[in-house]
């Protein structure tokens, strides 16, 4: 504290000194210079004499021409962009770092001075200035660090300024978001958003800013206020809280927000968790959260609250990403070491999200490091993954790259096994991401992604589907209270058939769909009450929904294609978090989506009223290229209100509308990677969707336990389905297998989570059902006799138990164990003899269950030792899929062979699989 | 396919889990009824031959039972839109044939079923569909989806109008069996009490060849539907593994085509479709598959059966193994395995005589050489006697040579 003295005593005795002593003029020319090169010339020049300590000049480079100037021109100049102040008394310049010296004393002098002395109205012309007192200082903070932010300026007369910046992770340089920081005694806290970034209103002076979160050791810091300023704290890992599975840990967060039915995986804290075959999966762990399942283990897409699998917008980095699996749905498609986090919506959904009717799952990549160079790896059964984190330009920019292959052909190639070794399966995904800090208000993000499956099933097909996105975003901060971000992305998803058989058909069918759109949004911080989120958002879709070529010279397939699809679906939207007061808040969200298709195409009008066929065709018009074909549009109402009941216990309602307008075509009873999406046309209506949910939500202990209750009521309509045997293929008239029916899914989701201990981990507990209606008065277009009926995904009871539990720092065991309710299936009703052979017949869609489904995995964790030098951290798991060796049934069907009916019964994975994963990070 | 899974299955547990195609597991089961429904089911085919039209109807039946019930006691009569009225009668239980020999013509045809509960059903009209006869008919040397090598027997159609055509196919097929261990002589029973038997020569060559015909027992369609010029090409209607016994002596396939309309075929494609398996992943949406006949009076009735309207025609082929496979001669096995016996017992032989279930091969045992003896280990009796299935084909199979067969 000597520097307190120090200036104490320079107030004391230079009271009367005055900076506008008289001055000698200066000619000087300087150019990319120091501060302190610039500072010796001026001494060379000129009888001054400067006292400083150049550790103030940091490596700022100033360049400038005076001739005959005043030196406190040439100086202003000098220390126009940093917090330095300069005193001039006899010949000698003292600079100082934030102060202004006063050459009076302030009339408050003689009173008790403390920090609330800043809250004092200022006299005049005179600010008051900040005075540091021994009084005032906090003994027990001693060994706190002192921050001097801002240069004070006498015609300041604010007493309250604005403190901005980044809480970043400290090695990995990664923003950390909902952090808390908080104003000792003060009573003014904030939260970190999801860019790092917070922004607080001070008092001028001393404020002691303490920074936590779940994850990091506590930082606390003396902060002398002079002006607005900038400070960004880098945060340490806590290593304690490491290991834990945390899904995320944001205090308060699930009592506070007013959004519901939201969860978060992170990719990094997931890692324990047991999975098949070793591989690393956020979207397999959401499915361990109430509310979403599949409708089993092969099963391509997730159910999100009794939805279709088509009905969830998947988003990786702002681009839809239409199918973020591999092999049936068992594998990711997404690197996990370049994953950073999942957030899925399934209840009241933000209005800045539209298009599919049950959820969003947003999911971010990391941002790469922009210091140091870093990788991971992993080896497992049945991938290799890599990741590196490349910085470009220190603290501005950064380069990341994953990659991602299978060997399981190779693995497959060499098996002894003619019927194995002309299987095929194998896929890959690649990602890259840069970011680049252009400065502290402008941010650019960009991404590509490329994934690839290729399989067979049969000797004589080969199936191959990729998803392909880009996507570019820019981060402006426009002043202190707006922040706009700009996204355009463009997604690419196909796949391929190619059949090569006997005879003379031998093909190759193309499926392709692209989408190319913007979205401009802008969060306006109006005041403490009001945050305002709003934009505009925009896509046009291209659809090749069928090509097929003949394949060889021998063959004769007639080159088909069927006319392209293509529509601009558009939406405004418009939210409000208006916080009532401390206990009441609601989100008032609306958008405003339109959805037209677009020709060039043929379309077919039939007969009001009547079944859609062949027959009941009225005319066929023509559109020309772009011409308007059908617009729909609506209002979707987004609402959500939270009430604190107590400081540890709110109850929460939305209101959710939605509006879908792209359907995917499948008739199997779950969903594969080979099923076509369509656009909603002349003929083809949107879905739409409401949803009424209420909840209550509990933390214990802080929020070690938090416990929530949701129940939802959800209706949709013109949800599309199929007739029996519905004919998909290159089906020109496809809306005449098509049924759009209702549905009708309501459920109670009850979530414990533990986050802290050595024991952590969650619980959930679903009871729901999902029913659809397909009616009509024509008795083809029924399906049940037009009743509502169990959904293929509908499984009402539901539990989930996840759970780790931390030996030593090193060692850990974790364990799933999940139970559902057995999944509806069509069984036959009888036999029948039809021409020389057997058949089943079936009537009543949906009437049986095949039997409950669990299914309990075991895994044990080690931890590379932490020794401070070593190469790389490095991390093994062993992990046991399916211990119990149940044999889940997955499906039962009947076949016709030679003639006769035969049963069987299908499962995934009816063995216990044990895995050994090798991680290594560098 | 589905057998390639059922392979998969017969694998799995002896193979490295590591592998993901091998996790998956196919059981069969055996499935027991839940909420059977009896159901009308009329199997239909008016066709463009003259001769007494059939109509056959049986109603579903549970999983437990053996096989259909007849649909008995009902009146059927076809009618075209000149009102001519074709009668059926009901020669067999649930099989019915036309009063008078008629064959299709461009006319339309509807068929009135009236059953003994007097429910009343009628189908859609139909025309009958034309087309091109079978132009070749052929064996093939190729590999099936299990990678095993074979002969496929193969279509050919050069339909004349270059239109797309749907097709139906029925086999029927015979092929000659020769009994291994056939002997002009036999033993008789001479008296039973004292036992005493005879080696006595055959008077006729009875039980050396026999024929053997088969029918077709899945369903095959075909369709030239998005093929350029109509023309459907080396389409397979049958395959035999190279090693089956069918072909190794002389084999002969009756290939019998409909033309078939465009409803009939997506009925038979669904009906397929929903009966065999696809993929271990994906299932098709089972449900009720409707055909084209319905209750005239209640449409909800669920009625199984497509009254299909088709023409005709038909081509034999023969074929030698060697026609083919000209590397290597078949290593087919008979289709019974043959076990020796030589009882001392005098009483035992005339037991296996009585039984039929063995017959004489020699009296010379001891011929049969040290380094390869085709009796195996055998008693020391004086006559040495083969399982009869072969030594005489008539048990299995008929002696009789088919009219059509050309040696």
């Amino acid at each position: 504290m000597k520097k307190f003295t120090i200036i104490v005593l320079i107030l004391i005795f230079c009271n009367k000194a005055s900076s506008q002593e008289k001055e000698n003029l200066i000619s000087l020319d300087f150019n990319s210079s120091s501060i302190e090169e610039v500072l010796n010339k001026i001494e060379s020049v000129s009888e001054y004499n400067f006292y400083f300590s150049n550790k103030w000049f940091l490596n700022l480079k100033i360049s400038g021409k005076f001739s005959d100037a005043n030196l406190t021109t040439v100086l202003d100049k000098i220390f126009e962009n940093t917090d330095l102040n300069y005193f001039i008394i006899n010949k000698n310049v003292y600079v100082l770092q934030n102060r202004v010296i006063y050459n009076k004393l302030p009339s408050s002098f003689d009173e008790p001075i403390y920090d609330s002395i800043s809250k004092l109205k200022p006299k005049v012309n005179l600010q008051n200035p900040v005075f540091i007192s021994k009084k005032n200082k906090d003994i027990e903070n001693d060994f706190v660090e002192t921050i001097r932010i801002g240069k004070s300026n006498l015609n300041d007369l604010r007493d309250k300024f604005i403190l901005t910046g980044y809480v970043k992770q400290h090695s990995s340089k990664l923003p950390l978001a909902d952090v808390t920081i908080y104003v000792k005694n003060k009573n003014i806290g904030v939260s970190t958003n999801s860019k790092g970034y917070y922004k607080l209103e001070l008092p001028k002076g001393i404020n002691l800013i303490e920074v936590s979160s779940i994850g990091v050791k506590k930082q606390v810091k003396r902060v002398l206020l002079f002006n607005d300023g900038n400070l960004n704290f880098n945060l340490l890992e806590d290593v304690e809280e490491l290991d834990e599975i945390v899904l995320d840990g944001e205090q308060d967060q699930n009592l506070e927000e007013t959004l519901m039915g939201t969860s978060e995986v992170d990719s990094e804290e997931s890692k324990n968790i047991p999975l098949v075959l070793g591989e690393r999966n956020i979207l397999k762990v959401a499915t361990t959260l109430p509310g979403i399942t599949t409708a089993g283990e092969g099963a391509t897409g997730f159910n999100v609250r009794g939805g279709k699998t088509d009905q969830n917008l998947i988003l990786l980095d702002n681009a839809v990403i239409y199918n973020p699996s591999h092999f049936f749905g068992i594998f990711q498609a997404l690197n996990p070491f370049t994953t950073k986090s999942l957030k899925v919506y399934k209840g009241s959904i933000p209005s800045e999200f539209g298009g599919r009717l049950s959820s969003v799952f947003d999911i971010k990549s990391k941002e790469s490091n922009v210091n140091d160079f870093k990788g991971e790896a992993s080896i497992g059964p049945i991938t290799n993954n890599i990741a590196v984190e490349i910085p470009v330009i220190k603290d501005k920019s950064s380069l990341m790259l994953g990659g991602r292959s299978t060997y399981s052909d190779w693995v497959l190639k060499s098996l002894n096994d003619d019927n194995l070794s002309k299987s095929k399966a194998n896929f890959y995904d690649l990602i890259g991401k840069y970011n680049y800090k252009i400065n502290d208000n402008n941010d650019l993000k960009a991404t590509a992604y490329y994934s690839k499956d290729v399989f067979s099933i049969t000797s004589d097909s080969l199936y191959s589907y990729n998803n392909t996105l880009f996507s570019l975003s820019w981060d402006n901060k426009i002043n202190s209270k707006n922040l706009g971000s700009l996204s355009l992305f463009n997604t690419n998803y196909g796949f391929n058939i190619d059949y090569e058989g006997e005879t003379n058909n031998d093909f190759t069918f193309d499926y392709g769909i692209r989408e190319t759109g913007f979205k401009y949004k802008i969060i306006y911080l109006y005041n403490n009450k009001h945050k305002f989120n709003y934009g505009i958002t925009s896509k046009l879709y291209n659809v090749t929904p069928g090509n097929k070529q003949p394949i060889g010279e021998d063959s004769d397939v007639e080159t088909v294609s069927l006319d392209k699809e293509k529509g601009v679906e558009s939406a405004i939207f418009l939210a409000d978090d208006f916080e009532v007061n401390n206990k009441l808040m609601f989100n008032l969200g609306v958008r405003y989506s339109t959805f037209t298709a677009l020709g060039r195409n043929t379309t077919r009008v039939y007969r009001e009223g009547e079944p859609k066929s062949d027959e009941t065709v009225e005319e066929e018009i023509n559109f020309g290229n772009n011409e308007k074909v059908k617009t729909y549009g609506g209002i979707e109402t987004r609402i959500a209100a939270r009430y604190l009941l107590k400081n540890n216990l709110s109850i929460k309602g939305s209101y959710n509308k939605m509006y879908q307008y792209i359907h995917t075509l499948s008739n199997n009873t779950t969903g594969s990677p080979i099923d076509t999406w369509k656009l909603s046309d002349y003929n083809i209506k949107p879905q739409k969707a409401e949803q009424f949910t209420l909840g209550l939500y509990k933390n214990i202990d802080g929020n070690d336990y938090e416990i929530s209750l949701e129940g939802y009521y959800k209706l949709s309509k013109n949800v599309p389905d199929f007739k029996t045997g519905a004919q998909l293929n290159l089906n020109e008239n496809i809306e005449t297998e098509i049924l759009q029916g209702k549905g009708k899914a309501y459920g109670v989701e009850f979530l414990v989570r533990k986050n802290s201990g050595d024991v952590n981990g969650w619980l959930s507990y679903t009871y729901s059902k999902s029913l659809i209606q397909l009616n009509s008065k024509y008795p083809e277009e029924q399906v049940n006799g037009g009743d509502y009926f169990p959904a293929n995904y509908d499984k009402p009871n539901n539990f989930n138990l996840v759970s780790n539990y931390k030996v030593t720092r090193r060692f850990s065991f974790s364990g799933n164990f999940t139970y559902q309710t057995g999944r509806p299936v069509t069984y036959p009703t009888g036999n029948f003899t039809y021409q020389g052979s057997n058949y089943t017949t079936y009537s009543e869609r949906n009437k049986f269950r095949i039997p409950d489904y669990y299914r309990l995995d075991l895994s044990f964790n080690v931890e590379g030792n932490h020794k401070l030098k070593k190469i790389g951290h490095s991390f093994w798991n062993i992990s046991i899929y399916n211990v119990l060796g149940r044999n889940n049934p997955y499906s039962v069907y009947f076949v016709t062979d030679n003639g006769e009916v035969k049963a069987y019964k299908s499962s995934i994975f009816s063995i216990p699989i044990p895995t050994i994963t090798y991680n290594i990070k560098f | 396919m589905k057998n390639y899974i059922i392979k998969q299955y017969r694998v799995v547990h002896t193979l490295l889990v590591l592998c993901i195609l091998l996790i998956g597991c196919i059981e069969e089961f055996t499935p027991e009824t839940k909420d059977y429904e009896s159901l009308l089911v009329v199997e239909a085919v008016l066709t463009d031959e003259y001769k007494y039209q059939k109509v056959k109807l049986s109603r579903t039946f549970k999983f437990e039972e053996e096989g259909a019930k007849k649909e008995e006691g009902a009146e059927i009569f076809i009618l075209d839109n000149l009102n001519n009225k074709y009668n059926f009668s009901e020669l067999e239980p649930g099989e019915y044939v036309s009063d008078v020999a008629f064959k299709a013509e461009k006319e339309e045809y509807q068929l009135f079923i009236k059953t003994a509960n007097g429910k009343e059903y009628v189908s859609s009209p139909n025309t009958l569909s034309e087309g091109s006869g079978i132009t070749n008919l052929f064996g093939k040397i190729t590999t099936n989806s299990d990678k095993v090598e074979g002969v496929s027997f193969v279509v050919n159609v050069q339909e004349a109008s270059g239109d797309a055509k749907y097709y139906r196919y029925e086999y029927e097929e015979t092929h000659k069996i020769i009994a291994p261990w056939y002997r002009n002589r036999r033993a008789v029973i001479v008296s039973e009490n004292p036992p005493q038997i005879e080696i006595e020569y055959k008077s006729d060559q009875i039980g050396k060849i026999c024929y053997s015909t088969a029918i077709s027992s899945s369903m095959i369609i075909a369709s030239t539907e998005g093929l350029n010029n109509g023309q459907l090409v080396d389409f397979p209607i049958r395959f035999l593994e190279r090693d089956d016994y069918k072909i190794s002596n002389r084999y002969s396939i009756l290939a019998k085509q409909y033309v078939i309309s465009r409803e009939a075929h997506t009925f038979y494609k669904t009906l397929n479709d929903l009966s065999s398996s696809e993929s271990l992943f994906s299932q098709i949406q089972p449900g009720f598959l409707k055909g084209n006949i319905e209750n005239i009076n209640d449409e909800s009735e669920k009625v199984i059966g497509f009254f299909e309207v088709s023409s005709v025609s038909s081509k034999r082929i023969f074929f030698e193994y060697n026609d083919i496979f000209t590397d290597e001669v078949s290593r087919a096995k008979y289709p019974f395995s043959c076990s020796f016996i030589a009882p001392e017992e005098i009483n035992r032989v005339i037991n296996i005589i009585k039984n039929k279930s063995h017959t004489w091969v020699t009296d010379e045992p001891e011929l049969c050489s040290i380094e390869f003896c085709p009796y195996g280990n055998i008693e020391s009796g004086p006559n040495v006697y083969v399982s009869i299935a072969c030594g005489d084909c008539t048990v299995f199979s008929s002696s009789i040579v088919p009219d059509f067969w050309e040696d």
